[in-house]
């Protein structure tokens, strides 16, 4: 039997990310609660180990067989132990009772006087044969294995020996073969329990990371697409899609926008990261903090990042900026949506620039602690909502309910801005940013909320765009 | 252009035992310029709506036979619900079931056997196995029209 002590071999979320991930995701994570677990291979396996040793035990067969059995019926132990019992689960797999019996005991290598090859016809000594005792080449057999393994395809690893013979070849022949064989084919093994139970285990999607995200029961009963999690490696996704991660708009709604923008987003067509031409004297302007407002150093123009139009036309609120108004001539040609589209990639684009930005600002200025874990955090916690938010709002058609969206969007736009001022400054103003920030948090949070909840009319022309 | 590969030792033996000792009712000659590819027909079976009809086949040996099953598709129109418009066939041994102790010999008696016993709950031509089930009489009387149209010798 396999132990069940497994606790080594992974480690509560909340251990190590309380503060961090309090802060990054307010209202979406108790840290009290035990969600989910970051987890690794060996995890997984000795999950599926214990899987496959239980059903082995309550059919009396060998472990290999059992785990042919869980693989044909995608780990489905119901359906194979209700197909089982009344004898239907064998033959999915192409074998009858009197091949169980025989597959009992494992394959091994033969040595013998010189005899022609079934499968490529060779003269051979070395052969291998499965419990059948049917024997081909070793080498015929070492290819097929393998061919079979990088397939994926270990339900039908056929006897080589004999065209009529049923018997597969079972992890006991692919250990009796060799090492290589014998691994390669646990790691298939644990990939398919690791994909049929993907409502549970989410592999990171982050580069070169190995972890895996074990949902605890009550949070795969969820709707996913509000949870988003951070690995251990730093990267941050949502469970429902594995995309980064993107509240407050639902996974349906992301993947359309990247369908659209994912493009451009690599090649920085709409917006060069942080060098832009003065919107007056086109002096390439490089924008060194996080924050909007923009003074040419060359004509001293004061003016917006976002929208390039002169600061004080925003009047101190950003909803100018942030509300489209499609041209006249724009506006019933077939450039509207474009032109839309447009507008608020740039908007996304700049927020979730800053959203990485911000971030840095922790080695540069502020000594305070206090300061560094609260604001620094929430004000790039609050650029990527911004931005996931000009998603929703390039998706929704216009109604009251978008109007006041935007109302929100253009006071967060205006706060977060200034607790970005702050934060570059040099006085170390900790009073004001923590404020700031504790008012951002309760206004993205309601604002997250809003989004969720409202039952919002798409806008056809949105849905279906794409880029010529 | 690759220099042409040798041609493995388990084609030239199949390719004998086609040519020495043929199966009743098949033929199968590879061409000159090709010898993986193989001009097949088939007769078909007695007491079915084919007989009396001699169908062609082409089939072809992937660069990774035996390892991969033989491609294989009827060049003769033929009306039956698990061969469709295109000549493709839907047989087990083909696909999922292959195994390299399989030949070319067994897969072609495999393929009488289907003409034969034609599999309508588990159709590839999904209007010919609808009729087959619906109204088996007028499939059968349909299969044999389109054998002598099209497969008389
Ligand atoms: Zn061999
Ligand atoms: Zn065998
Ligand atoms: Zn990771
Ligand atoms: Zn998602
Ligand atoms: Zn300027
Ligand atoms: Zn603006």
């Amino acid at each position: 039997m396999m132990s069940d002590t497994t606790s080594e071999d992974h480690y509560e979320f909340s251990d190590q990310f309380d503060d961090d991930f309090d802060l990054q995701d307010p209202g979406n994570f108790d840290s009290d609660n035990n969600y989910f677990n970051i987890v690794n291979m060996e995890h997984v396996k000795a999950s599926e180990r214990r899987t496959v040793a239980e059903i082995a035990d309550l059919f009396s067969i060998m472990v290999p067989m059992s785990t042919i059995l869980l693989m044909a019926y995608f780990w489905n132990r119901e359906k194979l132990s209700e197909e089982y019992i009344e004898g239907r689960a064998l033959a999915k797999v192409g074998l009858t009772d009197a091949d169980l019996e025989v597959q009992r005991k494992s394959g091994q290598k033969v040595q013998c006087s010189p005899r022609t090859c079934p499968i490529c016809c060779d003269t051979y000594t070395r052969g291998f044969q499965l419990a059948c005792k049917h024997t081909a080449c070793i080498k015929c057999y070492e290819r097929y294995l393998g061919e079979k393994l990088s397939s994926g395809d270990l339900l039908s690893t056929r006897c080589l020996g004999q065209h009529d013979c049923r018997l597969v070849a079972t992890l006991d022949d692919f250990r009796e073969l060799s090492k290589d064989l014998e691994s390669g084919y646990l790691e298939k093994t644990a990939a398919s329990y690791l994909q049929s139970h993907s409502s549970s285990f989410k592999a990171c999607p982050g580069p070169g990371c190995t972890s895996i995200i074990e949902l605890t029961s009550s949070l795969a009963m969820l709707d996913l697409d509000q949870y988003m999690v951070e690995c251990s490696c730093g990267k941050r996704f949502c469970l429902g899609c594995k995309n980064d991660w993107h509240l407050p708009i639902k996974c349906d709604l992301a993947s359309r926008w990247m369908n659209i923008n994912g493009e451009r987003m690599k090649n920085n067509l709409w917006l060069d990261k942080n060098t832009k031409p003065c919107p007056k004297c086109e002096a390439r302007i490089e924008r060194t903090e996080g924050c909007n407002h923009m003074k040419c150093r060359t004509c001293h123009f004061e003016y917006c990042w976002m929208c390039m139009q002169e600061w004080s036309a925003h009047n101190g609120m950003f909803f100018k900026c942030v509300h489209f108004q499609p041209s006249a001539e724009a506006k019933h040609s077939g450039r509207a949506t474009s032109a839309r589209l447009k507008h608020y990639s740039i908007r996304f684009d700049s927020n979730i620039i800053d959203s990485r930005r911000d971030v840095n600002v922790r080695d540069l200025t502020f000594s305070s602690q206090q300061v560094l874990n609260k604001a620094v955090p929430t004000l790039s916690y609050t650029r990527r909502i911004l931005a996931w938010t000009y998603v929703l709002l390039f998706y929704v058609t216009g109604s009251n309910q978008k109007t006041i969206l935007e109302t929100s969007v253009s006071d967060i736009e205006s706060h977060a801005e200034t607790l970005a001022e702050l934060l570059a400054g040099d006085e170390q103003a900790a009073a004001p940013c923590l404020e700031l920030s504790g008012y951002l948090e309760t206004r993205v949070e309601n604002l997250i909320t809003h989004a969720l909840e409202t039952n919002w009319k798409l806008d056809r022309n949105s849905l279906t765009y794409t880029p010529s | 252009m690759s220099a042409p590969q040798a041609l493995p030792k388990r084609i030239v033996k199949e390719t004998q035992m086609l040519l020495t000792d043929p199966v009743p009712g098949i033929t199968a000659q590879p061409h000159d310029d090709n010898l993986r590819y193989f001009d097949v027909t088939v007769s078909g079976p007695a007491m079915t709506p084919y007989e009396g009809g001699i169908f062609k086949l082409e089939l072809f040996l992937p660069q990774d036979y035996p390892m991969e099953p033989p491609r294989i598709r009827f060049l003769t129109k033929i009306y039956h619900p698990n061969i469709d418009r295109l000549g493709r066939i839907c047989l087990d041994v083909l696909k999922d079931h292959w195994s390299p102790a399989l030949q070319i010999r067994t897969i072609l008696l495999s393929i009488q056997a289907l003409l034969a016993a034609p599999n309508p709950d588990d159709p590839l031509a999904n209007d010919v196995a609808a009729e087959w089930k619906e109204n088996q009489p007028k499939a059968l009387e349909t299969a044999k029209e389109w054998t002598k149209q099209y497969a008389s010798p």
